[in-house]
């Protein structure tokens, strides 16, 4: 490394004059202002498409600040949050007379009517009480696990296309 | 002076600081812009990048992006979700460019990623399965996305497929050519078939009696291909055919194959058989059609037996049995089981008598709401049904709590009748007091109350109430008030003798129609769909121009399937619409053959294709025969012949040869070969009113003239007629094959002349007026009025023999042989220059699709314009029959003339398709 350095030096102290200008030349081409991405496509669910402004939105609304997760993980939970959006239209749970729903809103509505369907079989199913303890599993854990096999269900149902995020 | 050393110093010191310090500034610059500060330029110019599958101003207008525009981040995202509708994109990049901060400019590069889709698919190396098959089992179809990451799973699908068929050594490849259109490819299903597997022995095991039956319905034979489908196919056979010889529990035969031998184990169960007792009225068979024991997947027990006695019970009372019992048993063979079913058929009763009491309305009405009359034979089923009517009838009549209190039945007093005796208390009934509205803006109370239908004093009707609400909800629709909701209050007096109704109306925002996306089609072009739909953005929402817009495309003749979906844009009254389209064949093959009276059988052949350059243009060839002519037909046809105004144009180039024959002796009258041109547009002024404009140049070749003929003696004789013509048709029927109300009327002008190059000089007008109306239900009275007119106005006063009127045949006066109804030079029709034609049918429906006519029929021609004489007309009557066609009906007609002269025949029999008028 410090003979490759060297031979650098050795160059640049030679051809000075000639090495700064073209250096310089082609770090001001560098420097000319390229076009600004105003939208893409980083997604497709079958035939609604995933934008990076729907992305960046979603990173900055949902994840907390300095999360370590890459944008392609980002992008993921985006595609999982746009499935259950799509399920929950499918459901008409977006019908309300002359407003329009917010995602927010819906994606809110779409999981009170998962709690209301989930908990009741839960309770039945594993013998839990009223207070959801039995000492291995607590409520929350076994309806996230359901909502991810709904999630995992939906994703087998839709054709799923990813693109490089950046 | 400066020296050398310090003027090199310089430049080396300065010239790099100076490159340093705008590479800086640039960078600084260009990096303070960024997409934030987008938000709100304006475009100044757009590039563009690789599209090919839609056209670019239709593409900036789905994306709501022109110069001048200015930028938001949510009318981008709209913009680019909607293009992505269409179906074609795999990506859209937008990317802004040239920024100049100081005029809040920026242009942008836009860049389209499309899918790549299948232009055609060819399978090749099938020798055995058929390629529609490998096709269907494919998936693939012409237009789709074409996706190489999914070859694997089809060659499987075709492989397995292929292995079931006996081919499990088969081998598929998959080709993608590029074709001819950017970003299209063409596919090749390359198939080896391979050797087929092969069966070397059939054996069957199971009943023995049946075994040979179950060989006869096996298709698969020794050395056979062992076709696993076809296999399948012959067990279901064979399992239904067993069910239907009594083998009710018999299930589908399991097979086995293992080195060419095949085994089939056939668990046919055991037999029944279904016998009655008892029935004198009705048949065995009808009995057995009333249950169907071959349906029966469990074993006919106690259940089964009971529930089919109930069935058979139950149709002896429809048929007027109210006694008849039906029992079951069983009785156990050797070889069998018989069900047994002992049926007491009692004696049959018809309704005497139904007398009604405690009403105010006549017994006649009443008998009327129940549809029972008199003499019907009597069944409890629809006599109680026929009683819960008269209990609607009443609540329509705003009796509300009207009921029938008590239903007696005396079966003694009349052997074989019934007399019924009804109490109704009628109770109070409700009238209407009062009617409002409530929340209206856009429309008028008096507007919305008037077609609610419903006023003061009028019986109260929950089902008037509700087709009133419909009514005002459809009107909101239709002018864009999509969300609009009513709800009804109702408020009863305290006697219940009177109400007052609400309607209380939210009508939400007003609605207009967006951009339209276009999807599924790939040789069709964007720009002839949306003339057709003709839905423009900001006009108001109405459901029906929708509707219409889809009527539209399907009548273009090119779609197999059409679906409009209107989508929301949140926040916004604007609703974008999808119309998502699938394209049919544009190639069309068609073929008739028919029969008349006077050329005999015909037919005719004609090849098209009905979208050239995906703009709906139609070109076809057509050939017709018969045993008097010959005609081909090259067409071409155009809907929109002026791109932005819808003008259709027609062009024709025909060649024909005809023999003309006297229609009694069928000897040769002359012969005629005629080459035309005729171009035309024609315009549709409304939906019944339309008008057209044709020029037409022939070169009419006369020969083999019989003498006699008017052609002034010659033998032959050779003409050129160029002429223009129009017409005005106002068609107001309510189906032109077969019409039972409305009307239509022509009127037809013709001009021949030598300014238009043309040998014969003449003007011909024809006027028709023909009505139909629907005298009661299965009759319908037609009427209708022709005449014509018409006038040399070169040399000649004659028309030309192609251009006169003739009358006389099945479709002008019946009665008449073809053409003999009016002027004759030693028994030759030379026709005439003016003619008039009166007809009169009545139309009877008798059954089904026959039908049968009564007609008078009148006319007459004359050889000059001026001797026209209406009372100077010949008269017929007849009757004919009708069988209806889905394009018109088959007539045979018998017309007899009023007064036959001395050398004509008192009647003629003719033979059509369609109406005489």
């Amino acid at each position: 490394m410090s003979r490759l350095l060297r031979y650098i030096s050795t160059l640049a102290m030679r051809f000075s004059r000639q090495f700064f200008l073209v250096v310089f030349c082609i770090l001001m081409l560098g420097g000319v202002s390229r076009g600004i991405v105003l939208e893409r496509v980083v997604a497709i669910i079958g035939d609604s498409p995933v934008f990076l402004s729907e992305l960046l939105e979603f990173k900055r609304k949902h994840l907390p600040d300095g999360s370590a997760l890459s944008d392609e993980e980002v992008l993921q939970k985006l595609i999982d949050r746009k499935l259950l959006l799509m399920e929950a239209r499918r459901l008409r749970l977006d019908t309300i007379m002359g407003d329009d729903m917010d995602s927010d809103a819906l994606i809110e509505r779409y999981l009170k009517l998962a709690i209301s369907t989930f908990m009741p079989d839960i309770r039945m199913k594993k013998g839990l009480n009223d207070n959801f303890s039995d000492g291995t599993i607590t409520k929350e854990d076994e309806f996230n696990r359901r909502l991810r096999n709904k999630i995992t269900d939906l994703r087998k149902q839709y054709d799923i296309r990813v693109f490089p995020v950046m | 002076m400066i020296s050398n050393n310090k003027l090199k110093w310089s430049i080396q010191i300065w010239i790099p600081t100076v490159f340093i310090c705008f590479f800086l500034f640039n960078a600084a610059v260009s990096g303070a812009v960024t997409m934030g500060d987008i938000w709100g330029y304006r475009v100044s110019s757009i590039t563009v990048q690789g599209l090919t599958g839609m056209e670019e101003d239709y593409f900036l207008d789905l994306l709501d992006l022109n110069p001048g525009t200015v930028l938001t981040s949510v009318r981008i995202r709209e913009g680019v979700a909607r293009v992505f509708k269409k179906g074609i994109f795999l990506n859209i990049r937008v990317e802004a460019l040239d920024l100049n901060s100081v005029a809040g400019e920026a242009s942008l590069l836009i860049a389209v990623t499309e899918k790549q889709r299948v232009a055609s698919i060819k399978i090749e190396g099938d020798d055995v399965v058929s390629s529609k098959d490998i096709l269907k089992i494919s998936g693939l179809f012409r237009g789709m996305e074409f996706r190489a990451d999914l070859n694997t799973e089809i060659q499987r699908k075709v492989l397995d497929f292929l292995a079931r068929r006996g081919f499990p050594e088969a081998k598929v490849q998959i080709i993608v050519k590029s074709a001819k259109r950017p970003n299209f490819v063409n596919l090749i299903l390359a198939v080896t078939e391979g050797s087929a597997e092969r069966i070397k022995s059939i054996t069957i095991k199971g009943v023995k009696k049946y075994r040979s039956r179950a060989e006869s319905l096996l298709k698969l034979k020794k050395l056979s291909r062992f076709d696993r489908l076809t296999l399948e196919e012959n067990l279901q056979k064979i399992r239904q055919d067993m069910r239907r010889r009594g083998y009710y529990q018999a299930k589908l035969p399991k097979w086995s194959f293992d080195d060419g031998k095949l085994i089939i184990n056939i668990d046919s169960g055991p037999r029944y058989k279904i016998s009655f007792e008892g029935n004198e009225s009705l048949s065995s068979d009808k009995l057995k059609a009333e249950f169907s024991f071959e349906e029966l997947e469990d074993d006919p027990g106690e259940a089964t037996l009971e529930e089919a006695a109930r069935r058979f019970a139950a149709l002896y009372h429809r048929k007027g049995y109210p006694f008849a019992q039906v029992a079951a048993s069983f009785e156990v063979n050797k070889d069998f089981t018989t069900l047994v079913f002992y049926i007491f058929e009692g004696p049959r009763v018809s309704v005497k008598n139904i007398r009604f009491s405690g009403v105010s309305i006549a017994s006649k009405r009443l008998m009327a709401i129940m549809d029972y009359k008199e003499g019907d034979p009597y069944d409890e089923s629809l006599f109680e049904s026929a009683v819960a009517r008269m209990a609607s009838f009443y609540n329509a009549l705003g009796c509300l709590e009207a009921e029938v209190t008590g239903i007696k039945k005396d079966f003694e007093s009349y052997p074989g009748d019934v007399v019924i005796d009804i109490s109704i208390n009628e109770g109070v009934c409700t009238l209407i007091q009062k009617v409002m509205v409530a929340g209206n803006s856009v429309f008028r109370d008096v507007e919305l109350l008037e077609l609610s239908g419903i006023k003061q004093g009028d019986p109260y009707n929950e089902v008037d109430i509700a087709d009133a609400r419909y009514r005002m909800l459809e009107k909101y629709n239709q002018n864009g008030y999509l969300n609009a909701a009513i709800q009804v209050v109702r408020n009863f007096s305290k006697d219940m003798k009177s109400a007052q109704l609400e309607f209380v109306i939210r009508e939400g925002r007003k609605f207009k129609f967006g951009k339209v996306i276009i999807a599924g089609n790939t040789r069709t072009r964007d720009g002839i769909i949306r003339k057709e739909l003709n839905l423009s953005e900001g006009e108001i929402y109405d459901n029906r121009k929708a509707l219409s817009g889809k009527q539209a495309l399907y009548r273009m003749g090119l779609f197999s399937s059409v679906n409009i979906t209107p989508l929301k844009r949140p926040g916004s009254d604007e609703q974008d619409v999808l119309v998502q389209l699938r394209e049919g064949r544009f190639g069309t093959v068609d073929l008739g053959a028919g029969y008349g009276d006077y050329d005999k059988m015909r037919g005719f052949i004609e090849v098209a294709h009905n979208n050239l350059s995906g703009l709906n243009r139609r070109i076809s060839l057509r050939g017709e025969f018969s045993f008097i002519e010959e005609r081909y037909l090259l067409n071409y046809y155009d809907p929109w012949l002026l791109l932005d105004y819808r003008l259709p144009f027609r062009m024709t180039l025909i060649r024909e040869y005809l023999r003309q024959l006297d229609a009694d002796t069928w000897a040769l009258r002359y012969e005629s070969k005629r080459a035309s041109f005729v171009v035309g547009v024609d315009r549709n002024f409304s939906d019944a009113l339309k008008g057209s404009l044709d020029y037409e140049y022939s070169f009419l070749d006369i020969y083999n003239v019989r003498p006699g003929e008017d052609l002034s003696g010659k033998t032959e004789e050779t003409r050129a007629v160029s002429a223009v013509s129009s017409s005005l048709v106002m068609d107001k029927r309510n189906n032109p094959f077969n019409p039972s109300r409305g009307s239509i009327n022509a009127f037809v002008i013709k001009v021949a002349d030598g300014a238009l190059f043309s040998e014969s000089d003449f003007i011909k007008a024809t006027v028709q007026s023909s009505w139909y109306f629907q005298a009661a239900k299965p009759l319908v009275l037609a009427l209708s009025f022709k005449g014509g007119a018409a006038q040399g106005t070169g040399q000649r006063d004659k028309l030309p023999i192609e251009e006169r009127f003739l009358l006389g045949g099945g479709v002008s006066v019946r009665g008449y042989d073809r053409d003999k109804l009016g002027p004759k030079v030693d028994g030759t029709p030379i026709g005439g220059n003016a003619f008039l034609l009166l007809n009169t049918e009545l139309r009877m429906n008798i059954w089904k699709g026959l039908g049968s006519v009564a007609f008078i029929d009148g006319g007459n021609v004359w050889v000059e314009t001026a001797k026209m004489d209406p009372s100077d007309l010949r008269y017929s009557w007849g009757f004919g029959i009708r069988y209806n066609t889905p394009v018109g009906p088959l007539s045979l007609d018998y017309g007899r003339k009023f007064d036959p002269e001395k050398d004509e025949s008192p009647f003629e029999i003719h033979f059509n398709l369609g109406h005489a008028f």
